[in-house]
């Protein structure tokens, strides 16, 4: 039920037209724990100031949602599904600053072999694993390339800081570097 | 500025691309009472031999100190098992499934899935702290000796009584070394007494064996240790030190009234006891009262002379080339 509702805020940014967004990143959950993370955003409000010097400066409210997965070798893969909000700054010459918060899903499966104890034997249990609840910040930076030199991209990095609940008898601290592209439409 | 971002993230991809230390044989996990405790099982399983290891705390971790026992692993197979509320131990799990009855009955699961996996394997015991405790408990069931060949206690207890005793007597006697009054005063002040042992206030005292350099060895000041244990392992990265926090119960009751003594006497199978020499956290002198106890079979005791608490660390190929013989020989 819950994977169902975040679907749907993940995916509801994709019903109404306007400038959108999509997001292909490099997702390294703990940086080495490998992975791919793709996302849809849509500006929500946009604004924009000019300097005397004629600089513009663009800040912007963004909503989408994105989907995570990656791999801790022998320890589980990792699925995290979640709607996002992000302001972003972008400056004269195009240098990135956004900061983001996701209410993150996050689904995992232990790799190797799970066995429960069902008093006289011990049962494998397929697809053993969690589900849990992940609130995630970012902050992050990048470039976009189309404001000096009319390439419609842009690269950026983020450093997510998430917190696992449940995890055992509290929660678990997690953090992720996301880096990729991102294509305007 | 993002020129350095690109530069770190460059970087990161090469290491997440790098063969990484975990080429685990078997991946291994046992659920049970909310617990999803990994058993990962690495090393030489051709050899016919497997040692469990049993870490210590409780909330320690036991693939974390793989970084330590790799040259053992060319010889025979070794099972990390991360306890429950432990290590990389996940799930939703209830702290007060945190009893020493409860971590018994997870050892003896541990073992028992590890027979039905590896019918064919010996398999022995390696206590450390904590996990020499768990040892004891394990082997005090004459049924459960004959499911292990062999038990090394590192460092470990079988009497809280006795551990505390040990431990006062060795602050008493350091701080008169270091002419230390606020120890030594705390020591004479506070006389232990088996009755009243669940009010005693051991953690004080506990802190002035550390002051007295008790165990001044700190695995975090090892920069290689530390890299690959948050990039390179099946650790997880921050959940060590979520755990602490839950343990005060246990440590509190269980803890204190631990005693295996008279168990102690009915124990056939080989005992290896190995001891820092130096350490203050579980003295030697409770190395000798368990030699003294184990009567019924010709236990070994390996004094590694230049160590605290964790002689795998500091005398490495040492307390590798004892596990060797002691395997080898039993």
């Amino acid at each position: 039920m819950k994977l169902v509702f975040i679907g749907l805020l993940t995916f509801l940014p994709a019903l109404s037209w306007g400038q959108h967004q999509i997001r292909v990143a490099y997702f390294g959950e703990t940086i080495t724990h490998y992975g791919l993370k793709g996302a849809y955003d849509k500006v929500w409000k946009s604004h924009e100031s000019s300097k005397e010097s004629g600089a513009t400066i663009k800040k912007e409210i963004l909503w989408g949602g994105s989907l995570a997965v990656f791999r801790h070798p022998h320890q589980l893969v990792g699925v995290i599904a979640s709607p996002e909000i992000s302001l972003r700054r972008t400056g004269k010459r195009g240098g990135l600053i956004d900061v983001a918060f996701a209410p993150a899903y996050f689904r995992y499966f232990y790799e190797g072999k799970t066995y429960e104890y069902t008093g006289n034997e011990f049962r494998k249990i397929p697809l053993a694993g969690r589900s849990a609840f992940l609130p995630t910040l970012s902050v992050g930076g990048g470039r976009d390339l189309s404001v000096n030199k009319q390439i419609p991209f842009m690269w950026y990095y983020r450093v997510n800081v998430m917190r696992q609940y449940p995890y055992n008898s509290s929660s678990l601290m997690r953090f992720a570097l996301e880096a990729g592209v991102i294509k305007k439409f | 500025m993002h020129r350095f971002a690109f530069s770190f993230f460059l970087i990161s991809i090469l290491f997440a691309c790098q063969e990484d230390e975990t080429d685990i044989t078997y991946d291994l996990r046992l659920r049970h009472k909310g617990a999803d405790m990994p058993v990962w099982v690495r090393g030489n399983i051709a050899s016919g031999k497997m040692i469990l290891f049993l870490h210590g705390g409780p909330g320690d971790c036991a693939m974390c100190y793989r970084y330590y026992f790799k040259d053992i692993e060319n010889s025979f197979a070794i099972a990390y098992w991360d306890q429950r509320i432990a290590g990389s131990s996940s799930g939703v799990t209830d702290v007060s499934t945190l009893t020493y009855a409860q971590f018994l009955e997870d050892t003896e699961l541990v073992i028992d899935l590890l027979k039905a996996q590896f019918p064919n394997t010996e398999l022995y015991l390696m206590g450390h702290s904590f996990g020499v405790e768990l040892g004891w408990q394990y082997l005090a069931k004459p049924v459960n000796q004959a499911k292990v060949k062999g038990f090394i206690a590192v460092n470990g207890i079988y009497s809280s009584y006795r551990w505390l005793y040990n431990m006062r007597e060795w602050v008493l006697a350091r701080a008169d070394e270091r002419n230390d009054q606020r120890a030594r005063n705390f020591a004479l002040e506070n006389p232990l007494d088996p009755e009243t042992i669940l009010s005693y206030p051991w953690l004080t005292l506990y802190r002035h064996m550390y002051r007295l350099d008790g165990n001044p060895v700190s695995l975090y000041s090892d920069g290689r240790f530390v890299t690959n244990y948050t990039f390179f392992s099946p650790n997880l990265t921050f959940a060590q030190f979520t755990h602490g926090k839950h343990y005060g119960n246990v440590t509190e009751t269980d803890g204190l009234v631990f005693e295996k003594g008279n168990d102690l006497q009915n124990i056939t199978i080989p005992v290896a006891l190995f001891w820092g020499e130096k350490d203050g956290v579980v003295p030697v002198a409770v190395a000798n009262e368990t030699f003294g106890l184990l009567t019924q079979t010709q236990p070994e005791l390996i004094l590694f002379t230049e160590s605290w608490h964790e002689p795998f660390v500091t005398e490495n190929k040492k307390f590798i080339e004892a596990t060797r013989l002691f395997l080898d020989n039993n």
